[in-house]
């Protein structure tokens, strides 16, 4: 039993030394340390912006003396003029998007901010990622020693478990990384904002984080098996790429039973996108059916990859 | 010892290896002959369990899944990782969960210098590359090593060293062999085998002391169909 788990762990070894070596956990690191300073600078942006529009709204209120008296106010209204929306006593509209802002950009909401980034960014991160683990074999038809020192089923296991072990190593990366980065960037707002003056907001959360985590962590294996199963069946990466970008970016969202609807309809359920990332265009769906779907592709695309692997000669 | 009990190969009705019966013993050379196409690389698909195939091929009477870290292939073309350096090669395919570095530098310091084991091996030639392939046999310590169509493509220095490698793993290795240049394997086999009419037939089980020699017997059975 032990020599067949330090059989296993070597085979994991050996790719965890060949994405090492083939740079490839450096570039997947710098791409979601990409991401994460990507989705800080425009909170950054957008709660600077906020605070000057609001500074510059407040200078008009104390200077005009009809409006003193709204400053008090902390109400606001949104009419709708002719299609354009007009916002009555905009101080206060202003008080409380410097409001949500500041909490978005507080340390509660770092991880929660980068998950509802991810909704963007790890399908076509992990679905890469799974694509390069997918084919680089084939390329390099290192495969037909591979299998012949492992076997197929081992060597499909290896290629599942590299692919779930690295993940986990990324989110916990990118944890320790949002999180330091977010009690910078909050101490540089801090700076730059007087934070007391808008903190008693009554934003909530709608689950907690590590239901945000697990979920993500899933999702980015289903994506991360959807690459590899397009890598397996193409051998390359170019072209797989171009599907997954598409898919993750071009390809709209079809019906309730869609994998992507079904993402976003859960993540929706789980976050609350306070922050710069909004999501739209959900069809409505369950849970349930949401879940299914998800974990249906997770089977599907395992499946077909064992059978490409099991099936297909190593030598072509 | 690799014993084949009623070993059938076929792709849908096209039988490529007849029902056979013969065994490849421990710790000797042994060499597959035929003309291209004939079956020799199926047999080694076989033989590794990546082909399917009616009967049974019994490694001691194991089945290959349990033995299937004590076997190595050298391939003809010796696949690699072409960007990364032959070192780094080393490091990714010697299925160690600890490398142990200076163990690793002695091994490859017999086949290469440390320029050479530095450099892509998108650049290495094809002879190199074997010897490549050479030092990662040495680090995977095989106890059976199918090498096919191994000496394609040697100089003659490199052909003269490999043969040398060759005696002195036969002596506690299980060593199969596949190729065409028979001056290479002349001296250094202890058994041939011949694929023929789909049959595979031991014809020396004792080559070292016969004095035919492999170009005869090639052409003794396949006269005309290469």
């Amino acid at each position: 039993m032990r020599i067949i788990l330090k059989d296993k762990l070597e085979i994991i070894a050996s790719e965890f030394r060949r994405m090492y070596y083939s740079n490839l956990i450096l570039y997947f690191l710098l791409s979601i340390l990409a991401m994460i300073i990507l989705i800080f600078y425009m909170n950054y942006k957008e709660i600077t912006l906020a605070y000057e529009d609001y500074t510059r709204v407040q200078d008009l209120y104390e200077n005009e003396e009809d409006m003193k008296e709204d400053l008090e106010r902390n109400d606001y209204n949104m009419v709708e003029e002719n299609g354009t929306y007009m916002v009555e006593n905009p101080i206060s509209y202003y008080n409380e998007q410097l409001k949500t802002l500041l909490f978005v950009n507080s340390p509660d909401y770092t991880l929660t901010q980068i998950f509802e980034a991810g909704i963007i960014f790890f399908p076509i991160i992990f679905g890469i990622f799974g694509l390069l683990l997918g084919c680089a074999d084939y390329k390099t038809k290192i495969i037909k020693h591979k299998v012949a020192r492992v076997g197929r089923k081992n060597y499909y296991l290896s290629k599942i478990s590299t692919s779930m072990i690295t993940i986990l190593f990324f989110f916990l990366i990118m944890i320790i990384i949002s999180k330091l980065a977010g009690i910078i960037m909050y101490n540089v707002i801090c700076n730059k904002i007087p934070v007391n003056d808008f903190s008693s907001h009554n934003l909530s959360l709608s689950s907690n984080v590590l239901m945000q985590f697990i979920f993500m962590y899933f999702i980015s294996i289903v994506y991360s098996s959807v690459g590899m199963l397009i890598g397996v069946l193409t051998k390359g990466a170019i072209r797989g790429v171009i599907l997954i970008a598409a898919y993750a970016y071009a390809v709209p969202v079809f019906s309730k039973f869609d994998l992507k609807n079904s993402y976003y309809f859960i993540m929706d359920q789980l976050c609350d996108f306070y922050g710069v990332i909004k999501i739209s265009g959900i069809k409505d769906s369950s849970i349930l059916i949401s879940m299914i779907i998800i974990m249906g592709f997770l089977i599907f695309t395992n499946i077909t990859i064992y059978l490409v692997i099991i099936k297909r000669s190593a030598y072509e | 010892m690799i014993k084949f009990i009623d070993f059938l190969k076929s792709y849908k009705n096209n039988i490529i290896i007849k029902e056979s019966n013969f065994i490849i013993p421990n710790s000797k050379v042994s060499f597959f002959m035929g003309p291209n196409g004939v079956g020799k690389t199926t047999l080694i698909k076989c033989l590794l369990g990546l082909e399917k195939y009616k009967g049974e091929i019994l490694y001691d009477s194991y089945d290959i899944e349990k033995v299937r870290n004590k076997i190595t292939v050298l391939w003809d073309d010796c696949p690699f990782i072409e960007n990364l350096s032959g070192w780094e090669n080393l490091i990714i395919l010697s299925e160690k969960l600890v490398i142990n570095k200076e163990e690793l530098k002695s091994q490859i310091r017999e086949y290469m210098d440390d320029n050479l084991i530095k450099r892509q091996v998108k650049t290495y030639s094809y002879g190199q590359r074997k010897k490549l392939a050479l030092i990662l046999l040495n680090i995977l310590k095989p106890e059976i090593i199918i090498m096919d169509e191994i000496s394609n493509g040697l100089d003659y220095d490199l052909m003269q060293s490999l043969r040398k490698d060759i005696l002195k793993m036969a002596k506690n290795h299980t060593i199969i062999l596949t190729g065409h240049q028979f001056g290479f394997y002349e001296g250094i086999i202890d058994l041939v085998y011949i694929i023929k009419d789909g049959e595979i037939l031991l014809i020396e089980d004792n080559y070292k002391e016969s004095t035919r020699k492999l170009e005869d017997i090639y052409e003794n059975n396949f006269k005309g169909q290469t």
